[in-house]
């Protein structure tokens, strides 16, 4: 400090005509002490960070770091089933540190090739091509559906409809003069795959449809909108109506109802597996997380978030989970190890 | 031992011996002389940022390259962008950025020019300097915020009255709210020093608020060339607001009250979902964007921004 | 001296609190996480591209003699301030994530956040620098004062208040952007243990809420409305100073 008030007074001999000439007198503390305060939170950061990552554990316990990566749709999922993941009572020699991340089913891909994640989140069927590289685990169902506002008379739609709306060919609700807004996603999202596979839609979709969000912003949006008509997560859409109350409704498609209970039994077409990923270099390490994963207690839970949890399971390069929508029966542990 | 000859300086200074005492000599004598100059410092520091950043920079560039070999001319030769066909063109999302650019860039500008000139000619200094804080803040305030904050306020209200809320429209006054505050404290500086030097004479010649921004603007050139070339900037480069205000649909359209796609919203919206081709059109999507502003910024450089001087 | 001792307190309580916080509060997914991840990024990015803008307006402003290095710096610098914070994004996830192998981390958001400050905080160091050359350069060598001395002593302890000024430029940037982090720092919403765990920054977080999580708009507004008091609190403070200076701008 001390030699900073001598240079205080140097400069201002130096610089007479100056503007900061009385600075000397006039030293204001805030500056100085502001930049302390930043130092200080920096430093205090630094030594919380060096620390954290040197704190010895107990012996007995390993901690394994997972990073989860991918769908959006599976995102709530995952971070809902984390604390029993993570949680030393299940596995008392090994305890996980889980780390979710989104980015979208190609994202979850990419990132588990690259090796930035141990396990990928992928809400489409994989390919043949994935199926070959990769494990898998189909955790769950979830079902697409098409949503309006809650003042919007409709409460049916067919296929064809939704195809010429979609396309652009139909641009006003039948008996009436308001245009429709269409509620798009975007190209490369699991949802608008299935979507546009279910309603032959590729590179037909209207120019004037809308991206906005993936499913939050999309159902404030139909909310809001008398005119609008959008397709989301069932999971999301109902979580909307029954938490915040939101102004949808959900349409029947074909006169089926999207209903995790009967939706296979009625046919609902759009319906997608939630399936996790992962290199085969990587199951040693994740074995044990996989077993908790499927564990019959977790079911409920999986159903409670108004998904339909899967009868199917790993599988392999050699066993093939293509057709699980049919479902072939596994042995879950056996699976798993 | 520094310390110690600023002490005596500083004793002889308050004893109002300044004159008298040979300062310079002494603290070469006592301090200085085992001083060695690191002129090669700040090359080495400087060729290393250089060589950092233009690697940086490259980047985007040679993944461009694998594009522009792997994909078949015909798929990105084109206007419309649609990902699911295949279609890479470049037409779509340079629409948009132009029209966002047409409708947020005048009224930014005029709106910034007026509020500066407003700033500087007041009487008042409480006024100015609160205006100037809540500026600052407002200028350094996350984009997300104001894209918010306008999905909360402005689109519920054209949506119930035009239809549709995620518009062009929209996103262009999202655009003006977030950009008018840091071009106003920029243009706020110039004026402050035309305001200095030529108030006098704009006085005599008894000219109104107009004229003397007219003549501001004559006089300034220079200034004004970097104010439109920052707004452009902002602009142009600003994703997030246009991201949550614009609709992003895949539409080549000028009309106020569409949906449009930018350049920058495309790259954050489908980064996250691209692999193989798509994942690279976006990268040259970005590497278009970085050329572009290059380009631009290129040509509106002047020399004279920063007086070089010579060699120490 | 109290606004020093406040400051002083109110920053070793965070020191204290961040230093000791115990992992079994288990917070990891509330907004202290972020805001604890929030305040480690930014700050690292502007204390690291401090440094090289700092050296790089001093050569630009013609302390070093390097004219070549001059004219490049200049053009550079002026480049990389008109640069889409998207496109520096990219490249940032290009160069970092990918290319050096750092993933989605902390790591790589900093140093591609040191990219986009740099030319924020090496422009607000030139005009510091160019009043410095032509005011005090002059007799400073007259002192035999060496290069060295004045640019990182000296001029420092003058022009305290200005230095202080960049950094919370620096740093209300670098608060500000979204963009350019969104694809390099992750998403994971935990208190960081380490420099490559990935987090989740405020801003983006907010963006989540707000477009993506249903019925999240309204939590997406109150963590707005902190943020923006929290932006408002960096600037009070030279409010209350300007108000006693008769002239606002240096």
């Amino acid at each position: 400090m001390i030699n900073h008030t001598l240079f205080y007074a140097l400069s201002s001999n130096f610089t007479p005509s100056s503007s900061r000439s009385n600075t000397f007198t006039s030293i204001s503390p805030t500056p100085t002490s502001a930049a302390c305060f930043i130092a200080l939170i920096l430093f205090g950061l630094m030594i919380k960070t060096t620390f954290a990552a040197q704190a010895p554990q107990p012996s007995s316990i390993t901690t394994t770091p997972i990073t989860f990566a991918g769908s959006s749709t599976l995102l709530p999922v995952i971070e809902q089933l984390t604390p029993f993941l993570s949680s030393p009572s299940n596995s008392p020699h090994q305890r996980y540190r889980i780390a979710v991340q989104g980015g979208g089913s190609s994202m979850g891909i990419k990132s588990v090739q690259l090796g930035m994640a141990d396990i990928g989140m992928v809400s489409r069927e994989l390919s043949a091509k994935e199926q070959q590289r990769f494990h898998s685990l189909s955790l769950a169902y979830d079902l697409i559906a098409l949503i309006v506002h809650r003042d919007n008379t409709i409460s049916n739609i067919t296929s064809s409809e939704v195809r010429s709306i979609y396309s652009g060919q139909q641009r006003f609700w039948p008996h009436s003069t308001d245009p429709i807004n269409i509620i798009s996603k975007e190209h490369g999202r699991a949802t608008r795959a299935v979507f546009d596979r279910t309603f032959d839609l590729k590179g037909r979709l209207s120019r004037k449809a809308l991206f906005i969000g993936a499913n939050g912003q999309a159902i404030i949006t139909v909310s809001n909108d008398p005119n609008a008509i959008a397709y989301v997560a069932y999971s999301a859409a109902k979580a909307a109506i029954e938490i915040d109350a939101a102004h949808i409704k959900i349409v029947r498609l074909d006169n089926k109802v999207p209903d995790p209970k009967n939706a296979l039994a009625q046919g609902y077409p759009l319906l997608r597996p939630l399936n996790l990923i992962w290199h085969p270099q990587t199951e040693p390490k994740i074995t044990s997380l996989l077993k908790q994963i499927v564990h019959p207690h977790l079911k409920a839970r999986i159903e409670s978030m108004h998904l339909m949890p899967s009868t199917t399971t790993t599988s392999s390069s050699a066993h093939n989970t293509h057709h699980a929508l049919i479902g072939v029966e596994n042995d879950i542990e056996k699976g798993a190890q | 031992m520094r310390l110690s000859v600023l002490k005596t300086i500083l004793k002889r200074v308050r004893n109002d011996d300044w004159a008298r005492a040979p300062i310079a000599p002494m603290i070469r004598r006592h301090c200085l002389r085992k001083q060695t100059e690191y002129r090669s410092l700040g090359g080495i520091v400087t060729l290393l940022v250089i060589a950092a950043i233009a690697l940086f920079m490259a980047m985007p560039l040679i993944q461009t390259g694998h594009f522009l070999i792997e994909v078949p001319i015909e798929l990105w030769w084109r206007l419309d962008w649609q990902p699911d066909l295949d279609h890479y063109g470049i037409g779509t999302s340079l629409a948009g950025s132009t029209a966002l650019l047409l409708y947020a860039l005048p009224p930014t500008l005029l709106l910034s020019h007026l509020i500066a000139q407003q700033l500087v000619e007041t009487q008042s200094h409480a006024a100015r300097s609160t205006l100037i804080t809540l500026l600052q803040t407002w200028a350094s305030l996350p984009s997300v915020i104001i894209g918010l904050w306008i999905m909360a306020s402005l689109v519920p209200f054209i949506q119930s009255h035009l239809g549709q809320g995620y518009t062009l429209f929209t996103s262009a006054v999202g655009l003006t709210l977030f950009i008018t505050p840091a071009l106003t404290l920029l243009i706020f500086q110039n004026y402050q020093h035309f305001h200095h030097a030529f108030r006098p004479l704009a006085d005599s010649l008894e000219m109104n608020g107009r004229l003397r921004l007219l003549y501001y603007l004559k006089s300034y050139r220079t200034e004004t060339r970097h104010t439109l070339l920052y707004g452009f900037c902002r602009l142009f480069g600003e994703t997030m607001i246009v991201l949550m205000l614009s609709g992003n649909a895949l539409n080549r359209s000028f009309a106020p009250f569409e949906s449009i796609r930018s350049l920058t919203a495309t790259i954050a919206l489908e980064m996250g979902y691209a692999s193989q081709w798509h994942e690279m059109a976006l990268y040259a999507l970005a590497s278009l964007a970085l050329l572009i502003t290059l380009i631009i910024l290129l040509l509106g450089k002047n020399s004279d921004a920063y007086p070089i001087k010579s060699g120490a | 001296m109290k606004p020093v001792l406040l400051y002083l307190y109110i920053g070793l309580t965070i020191v204290l609190i961040s230093a000791l916080w115990p992992e079994s509060f288990q917070l990891n997914h509330t907004p202290i996480a972020l805001w604890v991840s929030t305040a480690i990024v930014t700050l690292c990015a502007t204390f690291a591209a401090l440094l090289p803008a700092y050296l790089s307006a001093a050569v630009v402003t013609g302390f070093y003699h390097a004219p070549l290095f001059q004219r490049c710096a200049l053009l550079i610098l002026y480049l990389l301030a008109g640069m889409p914070s998207i496109i520096i994004g990219v490249a940032g996830f290009i160069t970092f994530s990918y290319g050096l192998g750092l993933g989605w981390s902390m790591l790589s958001a900093i140093l591609t956040l040191v990219f986009l400050l740099a030319p924020t905080l090496a422009t607000a160091f030139i005009q510091l620098l160019n009043q410095a050359h032509s005011d005090h350069y002059a007799l400073a060598r007259g002192l035999d004062m060496s290069r060295t001395y004045f640019l990182f002593i000296w001029l420092p302890t003058l022009k305290k208040e200005a230095l202080v000024d960049t950094l919370l430029l620096g740093w209300s940037r670098a608060l500000g952007d979204t963009a350019a982090i969104m694809l390099t720092c992750g998403a994971v919403m935990a208190t960081p243990t380490s420099l490559l765990d990935p987090v989740r920054l405020i801003n983006y977080h907010i963006y989540l809420l707000a477009m993506e999580v249903p019925g999240g708009f309204t939590e997406a507004q109150s963590i707005a409305l902190l943020q923006i008091i929290m932006i408002a609190l960096l600037f009070i403070p030279r409010w209350l100073l300007q108000k006693r200076e008769p002239c606002l701008s240096n």
